[in-house]
């Protein structure tokens, strides 16, 4: 089964009563909630994810909080398991909480898996991890690689490398995007696969879209990384791709990376391996996609 | 309430449970074990008890990984000890370890898996202000507080404000005393401190000692976010005294009654029985109430720690009202009524219109 097989008034009641089971990226998460509106948005954004049947990873609930407030300014808790890691936000920012919470959950409780802050997609067998501050073009570029340039998205926020192997761990969840990143994404991606645009977060405005079916199904896939690209989008910029140290790199991607402290000599080992294996560059691009898509492609050919 | 067939509670009880779970108890017990904070303490017994097969392969990953962060904890923690040590040592103060830091240092059962934010460190009243000025010089730091907080921390409470080592990030908890100062529960710690656990730079208190702090703590604080993981802190620190000395709760009770401390320690045992099945016998269990208080108004209060040390994440209403219950009994044990009375409406009402100024 998959959640499209389920209405959005079945997912309401279920997320009213025994909770609302589906896998979000490589992790599945029982959900909770009394939320009106939020069955329409896991129905978009999850529409091919599979609903298991068996043990969740992560029990979450997702509800307004008790007392007068809920009548004149409604707010939205997140808990895993009874723990609130975060404060209450408006109402109507639920479906960002939700990705921001799964986020959460994993980063911070997972250490089976090196965790670094970047997107990666992969195409012929090789990934291609693109590491990226905010502002960095890093979802715009990861949302073209994959809508246009035929890349299967493993993950857009999340790489996780397998300790043992150094191999990349798919996590394919909604793509997140915000502010001019939006209108533009939906210059090429279906507007039906779109949550609604949520404004006056602490992130400005935000959407997310679903991955291709394609990116569900083969979840399970892992994938060899070969490229990190440090990407900088500049508008009105010369576009260039340079070859950055490896040592260089290594310090970046520890900085960004949320257990590396945990796993000590472990983490260590697994950015070394992982550095023994690939090739890294930065590229400064002024926001000509295709122009990207063709650096990217060329990379790998 | 009933703590049978709960998951977690029947997984501490008896580990061998676990031969006979399907994936569905399994999902309980993770559910219950992240809001107990007990995944890496679990991961540790049932690898010593030989059962860690039994956990389906695709939800390992949550016991392995707490365990991972349990060791990165620990190693932590080993550090910062061997710092404050040093730091105090040099001015000729042996600090005392309490709690999660002591056990750890002992190597007890309960340190296993066990994660903690403060590290809880205990002098002489007469060494305080030397020992704070030496951590201030090298690196310690303590939030601002303003006049009414410094009162509170230094001349009503048993811990100064804590202090944060900026080079670390880990929080030190300095105290002068083991309970408020201005409790109506008293603590001579005179009494704790000549009966300690004497290592090479610094101590720890007696394994009854230990046992009746964590009690005291758990018992009087009026706050349970980690009270269910604490309670069985104590049925791992009395189970293994035991496995050394057989009479041990014998020796227990006594430390108890010389200290004053019957009822806490009737309350906890009680738990311990109800939760844990604790074998105490109930003439020995009777020495600790004697005439002193009635066994209706003992029951009362147990029924409500009950309620808010249940492991389960979604308590019922019984859950709330208890826990109301149990706050205001710990700030009137805590503190007498000149000393609440201004200190709540200082916080309820001055506090906050102090930070609308600013």
């Amino acid at each position: 089964m998959i959640v499209q097989d389920f209405s959005p008034k079945d997912i309401t009641a279920l997320l009213k009563t025994t909770g609302f089971k589906f896998k979000a990226g490589s992790f599945s998460v029982k959900l909770f909630s009394n939320i009106e509106g939020l069955a329409k948005g896991i129905a978009t954004l999850y529409a091919h994810a599979e609903v298991p049947a068996t043990a969740c990873d992560f029990t979450v609930h997702l509800n307004t909080p008790f007392g007068l407030r809920r009548f004149f300014r409604p707010q939205v808790n997140f808990s895993l398991n009874g723990i609130e890691p975060f404060t209450p936000l408006p109402v109507s920012q639920a479906l960002p909480l939700l990705e921001w919470g799964m986020n959460w959950c994993v980063t911070n409780h997972n250490h089976e898996l090196l965790i670094i802050h970047a997107a990666v997609v992969e195409k012929n067998g090789t990934a291609l991890i693109l590491p990226g501050s905010p502002g960095s073009g890093k979802s715009t570029l990861c949302a073209a690689l994959v809508e246009l340039g035929g890349w299967r998205l493993l993950s857009d926020e999340l790489t996780m490398v397998d300790l043992q192997t150094g191999c990349i761990q798919p996590n394919p969840r909604p793509v997140s995007l915000k502010n001019q990143s939006i209108d533009l994404a939906k210059s090429f991606v279906d507007k039906a696969r779109f949550s609604p645009v949520v404004h006056d977060t602490v992130k400005g405005s935000v959407a997310h879209f679903t991955p291709q079916k394609n990116s569900i199904e083969s979840a399970s896939k892992t994938a060899q990384p070969k490229l990190i690209v440090y990407p900088k989008y500049i508008p009105n910029t010369e576009n260039s791709l340079e070859q950055v140290s490896k040592g260089q790199s290594f310090i970046q991607m520890a900085e960004n990376s949320f257990n590396y402290n945990v796993l000590g000599i472990e983490g260590f080992k697994a950015l070394a391996k992982l550095h023994d294996n690939v090739e890294c560059f930065s590229f400064q691009y002024d926001g000509n996609l295709e122009y990207a898509i063709n650096t990217m492609d060329s990379l790998v050919r | 309430m009933s703590f049978d067939g709960i998951a977690i509670v029947e997984l501490l009880r008896k580990p061998k449970v676990v031969n006979t779970w399907q994936d569905s108890d399994w999902e309980a017990l993770i559910e219950q074990a992240y809001h107990t904070g007990l995944l890496a303490r679990i991961y540790f017994i049932l690898k010593d008890t030989g059962l860690l097969n039994n956990i389906p392969c695709y939800l390992s990953w949550h016991f392995t990984s707490a365990w991972k962060l349990f060791l990165a904890h620990n190693q932590d923690v080993q550090s910062e000890v061997e710092r404050i040590n040093g730091v105090l040592n040099s001015t000729g103060i042996k600090p005392t370890y309490l709690k999660g830091t002591a056990y750890l240092l002992e190597g007890l059962t309960c340190s296993k898996g066990r994660i903690f934010a403060d590290v809880d460190v205990f002098v002489h009243g007469s060494e305080l202000s030397q020992a704070e000025n030496i951590l201030k010089w090298q690196g310690w730091t303590v939030k601002e507080l303003d006049a009414h907080d410094q009162h509170y921390y230094r001349n009503w409470m048993h811990e100064l404000p804590p202090m944060v080592n900026s080079k670390t990030g880990l929080t030190l908890d300095l105290h002068h005393n083991l309970l408020p100062i201005v409790s109506r529960v008293k603590l001579d710690s005179e009494l704790l401190l000549a009966n300690l656990n004497e290592g090479e730079n610094s101590n720890t208190l007696s394994a009854e000692d230990k046992i009746l702090h964590s009690a005291i703590h758990l018992l009087l604080d009026g706050e349970f976010n980690h009270g269910f993981r604490d309670l069985h802190d104590i049925y791992l620190l009395i189970v293994e005294n035991q496995l050394q000395h057989e009479e041990f709760i014998s020796q227990l009770i006594a430390r108890a009654i010389e200290l004053n401390f019957e009822f806490i320690l009737y309350h906890c045992l009680r738990l311990q029985q109800d939760i844990f099945l604790l074998k105490v016998d109930d003439d020995i269990l009777n020495m600790l109430i004697k005439n002193k208080f009635s066994k209706m108004k003992a029951n009362f209060i147990v029924s409500l720690f009950k309620a808010v040390l249940s492991p389960l994440p979604l308590k019922g209403r019984y859950n709330s009202i208890s826990l109301f219950t149990l706050f205001i009994r710990s700030h009137w044990l805590k503190m007498p009524l000149h000393i609440l009375v201004p200190h709540l409406v200082y916080k309820g009402f001055i506090a906050p219109l102090k930070k609308k100024e600013e």
